[in-house]
C-alpha cells in the first residue's frame, strides 16, 4: 500500500491530464480560476474556522486540567462555557468534510453523532467504573472506541442530568470523572489540531492546482467541495432536523437531536448554515463558490438567490424556541421547525438548481452517496 | 469552441472514445472499448431492469426496463427511491427493493411493467435493498437488518401466497447489503458491510470504529452457517458491499471504504470456497485513486469482473479467473452495470447507457436525459 495522497493522486493527475481534450487554453484558463479560489478558500475560510477551533479546543483543555484539580461550582460553570465555544467551532467546520476530517475517523472522533443506541451509555459506564489509569494517559483516549472520545463523552461527563461539582471530587470513581474529562478535552485538541494542520499542508497544493486527497486536479477539487457541501446540507435537513421531527408529534424522537444534553442542537444547525453560506458566498474578503460565477445577470442572480436563501433559512431556525428536543413535540415551536425546514431545503434546491449548473458543476446521482 | 466543467465530464463519459479502442495498463492488457448495440441483435427477449430517478428538483421514483440498445420500454412507479431488482426464475416477474434502510418491496410485471403487491418489512426489520428468488422462483430471499439485535438476517417470503412472510434467518455478519443465491440452489452467499445503522437515524453510520465486514454462505433452508470470510487485517477499514457470482462458483466482490487511512487499497477481489482466503485484485494506483474508495457495482460475464466507480467516473475490467487489471472506460457517474453477451451495459446517474466490452469496436451511447439511473442494472433473460 502507499500513501493516498502524495504518490497516488500524482499519478492520478497524469491519468486525467491525459483523458482530458487538447484544448489547453481553456484548461489553463479555468484550472487557474479554481485554483486560485481553492487556495483563497483554505487560506480565508477553512483555516481561520479550524485555527478558532483549536483555539477554543485548547482553552477547553485548560480549562478542564484546573476544574479537574479543584473542582468548584464555579469552575463546573467555566467548563460547560468552555464546551459551548468547541461545540460553536466544531459546528462552523462540519461542512468542511472532505479531506483532513475524513482522516483517521477525526470527524466521528470529535462528536460520535448520531449515536447507536446504548452504546455510548454503555461504554462510558464501564470506563467510569474500571476508572483504569492508563486510559488517561497522553494519547490514549485516541485509541479507544469514538464512542467514548470527544464531544460525546464530555456531554455524559459534564451535561447529564443531576451532575454538580461535587460529582468530580472526592472518591477515587469521582475525581476520575473530572481527569476523564480532563483527558477527553487534550484529545480534542489533538484532534482539531492534526485537521487544521492537514488543511494547512493542503493549502499550497490545492492553490497550485496539484493534486491532492481533494482530486487529481482543480475541477475535481471544486467538485469534491461542492458535493460535500450538499452532502452537509443534507447531513441539517435529514438528520439534525428530519429524524428528531418524525413524521407527526407521535412520531417525534427528541433524543436523536445533535448535543441533546448540552442544548445546542439549533445553535449547530445555525453555524453549519452560516458556514456553509460563508463557503458559497467567500468571508473575510476571500473568494466563495459565487467567485467562480460568470460575469453576467444570470451570475448576479444566482449569487442573489444563494444569499437570500440562506438568510431565510437562518432566521427561520434562530426563530424556533429551542430547545430542539423539547420543540418537536411541542404544536407551536413544531410547525416553527417544519417551516424552518422548509426554508432549509429550498436553499439546498438553490444549491442544486441555480447554482451547481451555472458554475458548470454537474451532480453526480450516485456519486453523492454510497450504498 | 467554449468547453466547460460539464463537456469535460461527458468527454470523459466516452465521447474523445468514440471511434477508438481505450487502451488498458498495459498495451498488452485486454482493451476496453464501448459496444455497438447491433452487435447483439440476437436474444430479443432479453431486459434490462434498472431503478431510477426522474430529473429534476422534485424527482419521482420508479423502475425501468430497456431492451438491449437501451430503449425505454415501460417504467414503474415505486413508492420511494427503489434500489436492486431481482427477476423471478420462470415468471415474467420481478421485485424491486428499497433503497436502505427500506421498508419495502414491491413485484412487478416484466410483460407490461404493471405493479404488483408493496410487501412492507416488519416494525422491527429493514430491508437493506437486495434480494435474491429460490431457483424454483417460489421462495424470495430478502437481506435485512434485524434492528433491535443489530443483526444481519434474510427475511424469507412465499412469492406464491401473495409473497407472505414465513421466516427468517442470520446472515451471521453485521450489515448486510447485498445477497445472491449459489448455483447449488441451497446457499445464500451475503456480502455483510460490517456498518450498524437505525431507523431513528436513517443512513448515519453507528459503528465506523468497530465495523466487521464479512463474506458468508448460508443455508438457504436452515440459516445454517457453512462459511465465514473477512477481509485482511489491515484492509478491516473496507465493507464489502456488492458481489456477482462467477462461472467457477467463486464470488467476486465489491467495497467501500468506511474509514479512510490515508492509504490505496484495493477495492475489488473474489472468493472461492475452500480456497481458504481472500484474494484481492491488482489495479492501478492511478485508478485506485480516481475510485475513491468506493465500488458501486459489481457484475461478471463468466470471463471478466466489472466494477464501477461512480465518484471515478470509471469503469474496471479485471480477469476473473487470475484478477489481473485488464483495463477501464470512463463513464461519468456511472454505477449501474449487467453482463451483456461479451462484456457489459452500464447505466449512469446523467442518463447514459452504454455497452462496455474487452474487445470490441466503439460505438455512440444512449442516453435517455429524463432518467438518472440508480445504482443497479440487472439483466433479466427471457
Amino acid at each position: 500500500m502507499r500513501r493516498r495522497i502524495v504518490l497516488g493522486l500524482m499519478s492520478a493527475a497524469a491519468a486525467v491530464a491525459a483523458l482530458l481534450p487538447r484544448t489547453p487554453a481553456f484548461a489553463a484558463r479555468q484550472s487557474d480560476k479554481d485554483a486560485a479560489f481553492l487556495g483563497g478558500m483554505v487560506r480565508t475560510h477553512a483555516l481561520p474556522r479550524f485555527d478558532a477551533l483549536v483555539a477554543a479546543a485548547t482553552a477547553y483543555a485548560d480549562t478542564l486540567d484546573r476544574f479537574a484539580a479543584g473542582p468548584t461550582a464555579a469552575g463546573l460553570e467555566e467548563a460547560r462555557a468552555a464546551h459551548f465555544k468547541v461545540t460553536d467551532g466544531w459546528a462552523a467546520v462540519q461542512h468542511l468534510r472532505p479531506g483532513p476530517l475524513t482522516m483517521n475517523l477525526r470527524a466521528d472522533r470529535m462528536s460520535f453523532w448520531p449515536e447507536r443506541p446504548g452504546v455510548v451509555q454503555r461504554q462510558i459506564g464501564q470506563i467510569l467504573r474500571d476508572h483504569d489509569p492508563k486510559l488517561l494517559e497522553p494519547g490514549a483516549l485516541a485509541r479507544q472506541s469514538a464512542a467514548v472520545q470527544g464531544l460525546t463523552v464530555l456531554e455524559r461527563l459534564l451535561f447529564d442530568e443531576g451532575v454538580t461539582a461535587d460529582g468530580f471530587t472526592g472518591s477515587d470513581a469521582k475525581q476520575y470523572r473530572a481527569k476523564l474529562a480532563a483527558a477527553a478535552t487534550r484529545n480534542i485538541a489533538a484532534i482539531a489540531t492534526d485537521a487544521r494542520d492537514g488543511w494547512k499542508e493542503l493549502e499550497p497544493p490545492v492553490a497550485a492546482g496539484q493534486a491532492t486527497v481533494l482530486g487529481p486536479n482543480s475541477s475535481e477539487a471544486v467538485n469534491t467541495l461542492y458535493s460535500s457541501a450538499i452532502t452537509a446540507m443534507q447531513v441539517v435537513i435529514d438528520q439534525k432536523l428530519m429524524a428528531p421531527l418524525g413524521t407527526s408529534v407521535e412520531d417525534a424522537k427528541p433524543t436523536v437531536v445533535e448535543a441533546l444534553r448540552s442544548g445546542r442542537s439549533l445553535r449547530n444547525v445555525v453555524l453549519n448554515l452560516e458556514g456553509l453560506r460563508a463557503l458559497l458566498m467567500g468571508e473575510h474578503g476571500g473568494p466563495g463558490f459565487v467567485s467562480l460565477l460568470p460575469a453576467n445577470d444570470d451570475g448576479a442572480t444566482a449569487k442573489q438567490a444563494i444569499d437570500e436563501s440562506f438568510a431565510a433559512a437562518i432566521s427561520a431556525v434562530e426563530a424556533v424556541p429551542g430547545p430542539l428536543n423539547k420543540a418537536v413535540t411541542d404544536p407551536a415551536a413544531r410547525k416553527k421547525t417544519e417551516s424552518a425546514l422548509r426554508l432549509v431545503k429550498a436553499a439546498r434546491v438553490e444549491m442544486l438548481g441555480t447554482l451547481a449548473p451555472l458554475l458548470d458543476i454537474t451532480l453526480g446521482f450516485n456519486e453523492l452517496d454510497g450504498d | 469552441m467554449a468547453v466547460d466543467r460539464r463537456n469535460i465530464l461527458s468527454l470523459l463519459a466516452g465521447r474523445i472514445f468514440g471511434g477508438r479502442v481505450l487502451s488498458g495498463a498495459g498495451l498488452s492488457g485486454g482493451l476496453l472499448a464501448v459496444l455497438t448495440g447491433k452487435a447483439h441483435a440476437a436474444d430479443a427477449g432479453t431486459l434490462y431492469l434498472n431503478a431510477y430517478a426522474t430529473a429534476g428538483a422534485e424527482p419521482s421514483f420508479g423502475v425501468a426496463a430497456l431492451d438491449r440498445t437501451g430503449k425505454v420500454l415501460f417504467t414503474t412507479a415505486t413508492p420511494g427511491r427503489a434500489h436492486g431488482i431481482m427477476p423471478r426464475p420462470g415468471m415474467a416477474e420481478a421485485a424491486v427493493f428499497a433503497r436502505r434502510p427500506g421498508r419495502w418491496f414491491q413485484t412487478l410485471s416484466l410483460a407490461d411493467g404493471s405493479p404488483g403487491p408493496v410487501v412492507r418489512a416488519p416494525d422491527d426489520r429493514r430491508f437493506t435493498g437486495h434480494g435474491d428468488y429460490s431457483a424454483d422462483g417460489r421462495t424470495l430471499f430478502v437481506a435485512e437488518d434485524d434492528v433491535p439485535r443489530e443483526e444481519g438476517a434474510i427475511g424469507i417470503y412465499d412469492a406464491t401466497d401473495n409473497y407472505r412472510r414465513i421466516g427468517a434467518i442470520p446472515t451471521h455478519g453485521l450489515g448486510p447489503h447485498e445477497l445472491i443465491l449459489m448455483r447449488n440452489g441451497t446457499t445464500l452467499a451475503v456480502a455483510n458491510g460490517g456498518v450498524i445503522t437505525h431507523p431513528d437515524t436513517g443512513r448515519a453510520k453507528l459503528n465506523l470504529d468497530s465495523m466487521d465486514s464479512s463474506l458468508t454462505y448460508v443455508e438457504a433452508a436452515t440459516g445454517k452457517l457453512l462459511d465465514k470470510v473477512r477481509l485482511p487485517e489491515e484492509h478491516a477499514n473496507l465493507g464489502m458491499r456488492h458481489i456477482a457470482l462467477l462461472d467457477d462458483g467463486g464470488i467476486a466482490f465489491g467495497v467501500q471504504d468506511e474509514r479512510p487511512i490515508g492509504m490505496l487499497q484495493p477495492l475489488t477481489g473474489a472468493y472461492r470456497p475452500g480456497s481458504g482466503a481472500i484474494r484481492l485484485f491488482d489495479t492501478p494506483e492511478d485508478m485506485l485513486s480516481r475510485m475513491q474508495g468506493y465500488i458501486g457495482s459489481v457484475a461478471s460475464d463468466g470471463r471478466t469482473v466489472a466494477a464501477s466507480s461512480p465518484m471515478g467516473g470509471i469503469i474496471g475490467l479485471w480477469d476473473a479467473a487470475s484478477g489481473a487489471w485488464l483495463g477501464s472506460t470512463a463513464l461519468a457517474d456511472g454505477c449501474g452495470l449487467a453482463p451483456n453477451g461479451d462484456g457489459y451495459l452500464a447505466t449512469s446517474g446523467l442518463g447514459v447507457i452504454e455497452p462496455v466490452s474487452a474487445s470490441a469496436e466503439a460505438g455512440p451511447e444512449r442516453k435517455a436525459p429524463a432518467f438518472r439511473w440508480d445504482n443497479h442494472l440487472t439483466r433479466r433473460v427471457a
